[in-house]
Order: C-alpha cells, then sequence, then structure tokens
C-alpha cells in the first residue's frame, strides 16, 4: 500500500498529472471522513479535503520521506480542520440551533462507529506489520502468504517450494513470536499515547501562539480579584479558586479565552477518543484474544459448554459485560454532546462564575438497562446447540451399539 | 498367605478396564500439569529476580540513615516456591509483597515532620485485564483430593459385596484364612493398585518437569516430594478402608457404589467448598475498611494532639506571644509588609529545631509507627483467625485436610503466607535494629531517630545494610503440615478399624 502511495508520489514529483488524480482517488474519502469528524459539517468537511490535497500537492516537494506520506496527509488534514474552526464565525452556532433530524443522527452516529473500525483496523494492521518485521524472513513469508494474501497452507507451500508441514510449524513458530510480542504492542500503545497526548499540547502551543491570552491557562492574563491566606508552613498563597469572578478589565480576553475553551475542550475530548481507542486495540489484541482463544478451547468440554451458557442464560458472561461497557461508552458520547449542544467549553461559566452558577438540570444520567431474556437466549444459542448435538451423538452412537450387539 | 491375596488381588485390578483408565487419566493429567508449569514458573522466577533486584538496588542507594528509616527497608518480596505445581493454594489471591505504605507530613509549630517507614500489608486484586474464562487448576492437590478418592472408591464398592454376591467369598473364608488376613490382603493389594498408576504418572510428571531448567529441586525438596507421597498414600488408603467398609456392609455392588458415591460427593466436593463458608456465618465480623480507619484515625488524632499542644508549650517557653495564622491574615489585610515581617519571624521559631522539639518528632513518629503497625496487625490478625477458623471446619473433609497439608509441604497457600510474613516481621525487627545500633555507634547523634537532624549523618555502607531473604525451609513446611498428616493417619485407622469391625460383624 505504502509502496503505491511512493510510486504516485514520484510520478508527481515528476509532472504526471494522472499520478495526482489517483492519488487524491486513494485517499479522498478517508481525509473527508477524517474533517468530517473534526468539525460536523459535511460540506465544509469536502471543502477541507479539497484545501487538504492542494497544500499537500504544494509541500509534496518538501515531503523528505515519501513512504511517511499517509501521516504527513493526515496533519495537513488536521491543520486544516482546525484552521476552518478558528475562521468559523460566531453566527455558524446557528447551525447548533438547528433541529436535527433522527435520521441524520443515526447516520451520523453509524458513519462514526464504521470510522472507528477502520481506524482501528488500519492501527491494527500497522502494528502487526511492525511485529511482523521482528520474525524471521522463512516464518514472515508463510506469514505475509497465509494472513495477508488469503493463500490456503498448501498454497504457500507450493509457492514457496516447501512441505505442508513446514508451513504448518512456521506458522506456529510465528504465531508463539508473535504472541511474545504481545508485550512489545502495549509499550507502543503507551508510545502512541504519549504522542497524542505531545500532539494536544503541540496544537495548544500553536493556538496561544496567535493569540492575545499569556500565562497560565488556569487564569491567562485576565484579571481576577486574588484570595490570599497563610499556609500551615506560614508562608503566604495566593489562589484562584473554581469560583473564578473576573473584573472589568478582561472583557476584551474573555472571548479569546471562550475560544480557547471551545478548541481545546474539542481536542481534548477527541484526543480521549483516540486513547480510547488505542487501549481497546491493546485490550482486544491481547487479553481479550487470548481470552477467546481460551473459550473456544474450553468448549471441547461439555461442563464447560454448560457453564457458558448458564453464564449466557444468567447475563454474567463476557459479552454482558461488554454491553455494560457500551453503556458507559454511550453516555460518554451523550455526555459530550450535551456540552456541544449548551457549547458549554466556549461558554464564559466554563471558566467564570461571575455569571451565575451552571444550571445542571438537565444533564443526562446513566442508566443501564440489563439485556432482556431474548437477547441472552440467542447469546446462549450456539452452546445450547453444540450440548444438543453432544446429546444426539452420543445417543445415536449408544443406539447404533446397541441394535448392533448380540443379546 | 497374606502375601497371596494382595497377588490374587493385584493380579485381578491390573487386568481390570478401570486400571488402564486409571493409568491414562492420572499419566494425562500430570502431563497436563507439567506442561503449564513450565510454561508459568519461569515466568513467575524471572518476575521475582528482577523484582527483588531492584529492590536491592533501591535499598542500596540509601546511603543516609534517615533515609533509611524514613523509607524502610524497601519492597520485601515473596519467594516463589519451586514446588508450585503441586499445589497453587490460591496465591493468586495472597499478596506477592509487602511495599512501602502511604506517606504524611505535618508543618506548622515545630517545623515540617515527615512519617518514617511503618509495615503495611497489602492486598490484592488478581490481575483486572485478564478476561480468560475461570478454569479449573490441574496441580497435584486436584488430581490427588478427587482422583485419588474416587479410584480407590472404584477398585473397591465390589471387593467384599461383589464375592459375596458370587459366593466366592464363602469359599474363600471356607479355607484357614482369617477375616482380618484377608481384610488386610485386600487393603494393601487395592491400595498398591492404586499407587502404582499414581507412581507413574508423578514419574512421568517430574521427568518433563525436570527437562526445565528453571525448576532445579534441592535435596530439602526431593524430601518435601517423598512426604507429599506419604500424604498421597494415607489418603488413598483412607478411602480404599471406606470403600471396604461400605462395601462389607452392604450385599450387592450396585448399592456400595451409590452409597459410596454419595459419601464421595459430599465428602469431597461439597463439604470442602460449602463448610467454610457457612463457618464464616457464626464468626465475629472482621473489622470493614471505614471502621479500621476510623478507628486509626481517632488514635492518631490523639498523639497528633498531644504533640500540638506539648511543642506550642515549648515554643511558648521560648518565644512568648507567637501571632497565630488567623492574627496574621487580619494583620494582612490592614498591613501586608508588617504582615510578611511577621510570618517570616514566626517561621523562623517554628523551625528552629533544639532537643526538646527532636525529642518530641521523634516520639510523634515511633507513635505514629507503633499505633499503625499494631492497629494492621490486630486487623491482620482477626483476618487469619477467620481463615484459621473456617480451615478448621473444613477439616471434617478429608479432602480439605489433604489440600492443607500438599500445600503447607509444597510450600504455597495460607500456611506458607504466614510464614513469609513471620520472616518480613523477624527482618523489620533486625532492619529497625541496625538503624537504632548504627545510630548509637555515632556519638555526634543527638540519638533521636526518625528526624532528620536527630540522627546520625554518617554514610550508612549499603553493605551493612540487612538483607530481607524469603526462604522456604523443609522444617517450616512440616511443621505446619503436622496437623494435617496427624489428621490424615487418624482416619486412616478409623476408616481401616471402621472396614475391619464391619466385616467382622458380616455375614458372608
Amino acid at each position: 500500500m505504502k509502496n503505491e502511495d511512493v510510486n504516485l508520489i514520484q510520478r508527481i514529483l515528476s509532472g504526471d498529472e494522472d499520478a495526482c488524480a489517483a492519488l487524491v482517488e486513494r485517499h479522498r474519502e478517508w481525509v473527508h471522513s477524517l474533517a468530517w469528524r473534526e468539525i460536523g459539517d459535511f460540506h465544509a468537511a469536502q471543502e477541507i479535503t479539497q484545501d487538504t490535497f492542494i497544500q499537500a500537492f504544494k509541500s509534496l516537494p518538501t515531503l523528505r520521506d515519501s513512504s511517511r506520506f499517509l501521516g504527513w496527509l493526515y496533519m495537513i488534514a488536521k491543520r486544516q480542520g482546525i484552521e476552518w474552526l478558528r475562521r468559523k464565525p460566531m453566527t455558524m452556532q446557528s447551525l447548533d440551533a438547528m433541529p436535527k433530524s433522527e435520521l441524520e443522527q443515526l447516520y451520523y452516529t453509524q458513519y462514526l462507529e464504521e470510522e472507528q473500525a477502520q481506524a482501528s483496523t488500519d492501527t491494527l494492521r500497522e502494528v502487526v506489520e511492525r511485529l511482523l518485521q521482528k520474525l524471521p524472513e522463512t516464518e514472515r513469508s508463510v506469514m505475509v502468504l497465509h494472513y495477508f494474501n488469503g493463500l490456503t497452507c498448501e498454497e504457500v507451500g507450493e509457492r514457496l517450494d516447501v512441505s505442508l508441514n513446514t508451513v504448518k510449524s512456521r506458522l506456529y513458530r510465528a504465531r508463539k513470536r508473535l504472541e511474545q510480542e504481545a508485550r512489545a504492542i502495549h509499550s507502543s500503545a503507551d508510545q502512541q499515547i504519549e504522542q497524542i497526548w505531545e500532539e494536544v499540547d503541540r496544537e495548544e502551543r500553536q493556538f496561544l501562539a496567535n493569540s492575545p491570552l499569556e500565562g497560565e491557562p488556569r487564569k491567562f492574563n485576565l484579571d481576577v480579584p486574588q484570595s490570599n491566606s497563610f499556609s500551615s508552613k506560614g508562608h503566604l498563597s495566593r489562589r484562584y479558586g473554581m469560583d473564578m469572578k473576573l473584573g472589568t478589565q478582561s472583557d476584551p480576553l474573555v472571548p479569546h479565552v471562550q475560544k480557547y475553551h471551545a478548541t481545546m475542550g474539542a481536542l481534548y475530548i477527541r484526543s480521549a477518543e483516540q486513547i480510547a481507542l488505542v487501549r481497546k486495540q491493546t485490550l482486544d489484541s491481547t487479553s481479550l484474544r487470548q481470552s477467546i482463544r481460551h473459550e473456544r478451547l474450553m468448549k471441547l468440554s461439555p461442563a464447560s459448554l454448560y457453564t457458558f451458557t448458564a453464564a449466557a442464560w444468567a447475563g454474567t458472561d463476557l459479552e454482558c459485560m461488554f454491553d455494560f461497557v457500551q453503556a458507559v461508552q454511550g453516555y460518554q458520547r451523550t455526555i459530550v454532546d450535551y456540552f456541544h449542544d449548551k457549547d458549554a467549553f466556549g461558554s464564559r461559566k466554563w471558566f467564570a462564575s461571575d455569571r451565575g452558577a451552571v444550571d445542571w438540570w438537565d444533564l443526562p444520567q446513566f442508566h443501564f438497562d440489563r439485556t432482556d431474556v431474548s437477547e441472552n437466549a440467542t447469546r446462549a444459542l450456539p452452546e445450547l446447540f453444540l450440548l444438543l448435538l453432544i446429546n444426539l451423538v452420543l445417543f445415536t452412537g449408544t443406539f447404533l451399539i446397541f441394535t448392533k450387539i448380540e443379546v | 498367605m497374606i502375601w497371596h491375596i494382595i497377588k490374587r488381588e493385584l493380579f485381578d485390578h491390573i487386568n481390570s478396564l478401570r486400571f488402564i483408565l486409571t493409568v491414562v487419566i492420572l499419566s494425562a493429567l500430570m502431563v497436563t500439569n507439567a506442561v503449564v508449569h513450565l510454561r508459568a514458573h519461569p515466568k513467575r522466577v524471572r518476575n521475582y529476580s528482577e523484582k527483588i533486584t531492584k529492590s536491592a538496588n533501591e535499598l542500596k542507594s540509601r546511603s543516609e540513615l534517615y533515609a533509611l528509616a524514613r523509607k524502610g527497608p524497601g519492597d520485601l518480596y515473596k519467594r516463589p516456591s519451586s514446588l508450585a505445581f503441586i499445589a497453587d493454594g490460591g496465591d493468586a489471591y495472597l499478596p506477592k509483597n509487602i511495599s512501602n505504605g502511604e506517606s504524611w507530613s505535618i508543618s506548622g509549630q515545630g517545623g515540617e515532620v515527615k512519617s518514617n517507614w511503618w509495615l503495611n500489608y497489602g492486598t490484592v486484586n488478581p490481575d483486572a485485564t485478564d478476561l480468560r474464562p475461570y478454569a479449573t487448576k490441574i496441580d497435584w492437590v486436584f488430581i490427588i483430593t478427587y482422583l485419588l478418592s474416587f479410584i480407590p472408591l472404584l477398585f473397591t464398592f465390589d471387593a467384599l459385596s461383589g464375592e459375596r454376591e458370587q459366593g466366592t467369598l464363602r469359599l474363600c473364608l471356607a479355607n484357614p484364612i482369617s477375616r482380618p488376613v484377608l481384610l488386610i490382603g485386600k487393603f494393601l493389594g487395592t491400595l498398591i493398585t492404586v499407587l502404582i498408576p499414581f507412581v507413574f504418572a508423578v514419574l512421568l510428571n517430574l521427568t518433563v518437569i525436570s527437562v526445565d531448567s528453571w525448576t532445579q529441586l534441592s535435596a530439602a525438596d526431593w524430601g518435601r516430594l517423598a512426604l507429599i507421597l506419604l500424604i498421597a498414600s494415607c489418603y488413598a488408603g483412607i478411602f480404599v478402608g471406606l470403600g471396604l467398609m461400605v462395601s462389607a456392609g452392604t450385599r450387592e455392588p450396585r448399592v456400595s457404589l451409590v452409597v459410596l458415591l454419595l459419601i464421595w460427593v459430599a465428602g469431597v466436593i461439597f463439604m470442602p467448598s460449602t463448610l467454610g463458608t457457612l463457618s464464616t456465618k457464626w464468626m465475629p465480623p472482621v473489622q470493614t475498611m471505614d471502621q479500621f480507619r476510623d478507628a486509626r484515625k481517632a488514635a492518631l488524632k490523639q498523639i497528633n494532639d498531644d504533640y500540638g499542644a506539648r511543642m506550642r508549650a515549648v515554643k511558648e517557653k521560648k518565644s512568648p506571644n507567637l501571632p497565630s495564622l488567623s492574627e496574621l491574615q487580619k494583620l494582612y489585610e490592614t498591613s501586608p509588609e508588617a504582615a510578611m515581617a511577621a510570618a517570616e519571624k514566626l517561621r523562623g521559631t517554628w523551625e528552629a529545631e533544639g532537643d526538646e522539639e527532636l525529642e518530641l518528632k521523634a516520639e510523634l513518629i515511633k507513635g505514629d509507627v507503633e499505633i499503625r503497625e499494631r492497629l494492621n496487625r490486630e486487623r491482620l490478625d482477626a483476618q487469619i483467625a477467620q481463615v484459621q477458623r473456617a480451615r478448621a471446619v473444613t477439616r471434617l473433609s478429608p479432602a480439605a485436610i489433604v489440600q492443607y497439608a500438599l500445600e503447607s509441604m509444597a510450600g504455597t497457600g495460607f500456611n506458607r503466607h504466614l510464614q513469609y510474613l513471620e520472616h518480613v516481621h523477624q527482618h523489620t525487627k533486625q532492619f529497625r535494629q541496625f538503624i537504632v545500633e548504627t545510630d548509637r555507634a555515632d556519638i555526634q547523634s543527638p540519638h533521636f531517630i526518625g528526624v532528620p537532624k536527630g540522627m546520625s549523618q554518617k554514610p550508612v555502607a549499603s553493605e551493612a545494610i540487612p538483607k530481607f531473604e524469603d526462604k522456604i525451609a523443609f522444617s517450616d513446611t512440616f511443621n505446619t503440615a503436622t496437623l494435617d498428616l496427624l489428621l490424615l493417619v487418624l482416619l486412616l485407622g478409623v476408616f481401616v478399624s471402621g472396614a475391619f469391625l464391619v466385616f467382622i460383624r458380616s455375614e458372608v
């Protein structure tokens, strides 16, 4: 995939216009999705996508390493999105006030979920590719042909001119090695999270560089009356509490602070979602995969089958735990939407209390409804079916033996 | 004659299908146990080794005596047993180490005082990210408690009732063979039959385990293994005796099989898992965490208040008419400069440390450590007592007795944890003694332990600092298993005598 991009970039640099179109075609969709997610406006996202590619083609000669094109394009798209948000006039808030039809909401949510799943697959693929580099050549080629190119073990054997058993043993060894690298996935997840935070810091610095705001973000250079008190150590300490009241000299800076919090609030939420995604991938690729494998193996025993069936019926299995996690994630999205609808981050009440306290009466409450019996029954069906199958096999076996024995 | 009966029993059993099944099942389980151990043990040993090295390095870096008193001996780790494959012992639910607890500092009159290290018994939270479904651990305890109780019953349920039904028992006793001789012959013949596949499976298990360089068994370990085999034999003997007793008392093999199965389910499955839980209902409840914290807070408040009052008296004696913080606050509103100057003076007086202040601080720290450790110990003792009582009740089942005996001998489980705590207590005592003696050896030190200025300022040689080493000694493991071993021998005697009495009184 990367090689194809590199080829296209080389062709573009040598003046091939068709390559431009091909490159746009390859990446247009995800850039648009990214922009749409960033700003929440479908049509504006199309403009941003266009601007992103124009900017990218202009700066393409400065790209040192063509293999890092994707990350580079991603950064340009994000910057364009942020730029658009900064340019966005305050009157654009009227869009928020527009009633959204349920259908639109549904499509949007579906889109976000698909997008998250795609991002998850992409990142996972990257992790796998990185891990593959750690395998010996013989094992790597077998893994790539079997898992990435979808060849059967026999086909892999023919292609590499080795026996079927060799292919299988190489696959086994490679899988074992990759399992051992699971720890590395954790550390790479930590690195990814660190990168996300670095990105947040960078964008914050970038924002503040173009803003009249100075000082620590807690109060900037606003006119805030201080409360002085002596600590138990006898030192004088100045405190700016959560009940920050602004002096009149702060008025010109207030819109900038509001804009800062609006931008940073959205940025923090996005970063938190990215981090959650990274952590989920780590969990999926280590603990969850391990758990599923164990569960499958245990299903060879009728006793375990019975345990899993009973757990699914009772609603105490792993699926039910994920239902709860999903409910929490849903609640998190609701809360974020609530804040966005109220324009909470960009409001004065977000950082100052001189216009009265915030009214939380309509803050959405968390509730979790356990799945109903029919859902539990559906989940228990595969195991139940297997149990019935075992019964049937045993009965048939007994029947056949009994009919053949002499009395 | 007895040898002839034993040989006949052995020959009959070895040629039976149940013997072949026993060999296959026991071998499969023992090999599974060995393979699982080969995968898990190196990780356990590596983790332990890495952690004690890290802890030792941290300790070495503390060259000041005060730093040793404040931060303590570092994390104290429990050594994993090389015989962990014999008994898992629920070690995942017991703390693997004792680490430094929370620290505190107070400031104000008398300047700053910082807490010293105290012994804090940790809690354990099994790995929350482990989403794997729960699966029974296949260790020797599982194999012995379930199979070495069930297999003897399979071999004995028809030993007497079957022969009685077929009429061969009458025929046999028509010969010059006494009933006791016949019974002992059958008992020994069946026991040997059961032990042959078990010993074979054990040897298979040990052969696989010996392949791994991470598990190196010492002479003491082999001694423990020999005792474990003795315990297993004793346990199997109990069920051979039980099987013969029931078989002697019933006329039909199917009746004796049903009775034995019921006894087995009750004694081996039901009793160990439910008696402990039921017994806790009649026990005094252990303090909740909130109650414990409240009690500790009240006790600490008392010594803190006492310290505050005494320190205030000392300071007032030295510098009368010191302003309070609220007075400073008021003064700041009218004259900030004067308030700042007064605050500076106040701080100077507070931070001045004479012998009286140092003594008060040392007393506070010592009292704090004593109270925390006493309350922690009381809570731990209450928890231990509850577990001990539950274990005492579950000892009604031979399966529980053999489990406790095997855990003790393998160096895992509850008794092993108590030994580890004992080692920690001894080390703590030795470590504190080292601090006091090192301080005492310095004539320039004012000898107020726990306070920076009150202790020796000379650097401490890292080699001289006592090192914690948790060892699993044969004598410790044997002593803790003695009670269970005696109970097993007693039960063996009871069931063999019971079988004898029933057989003597029964009609052939």
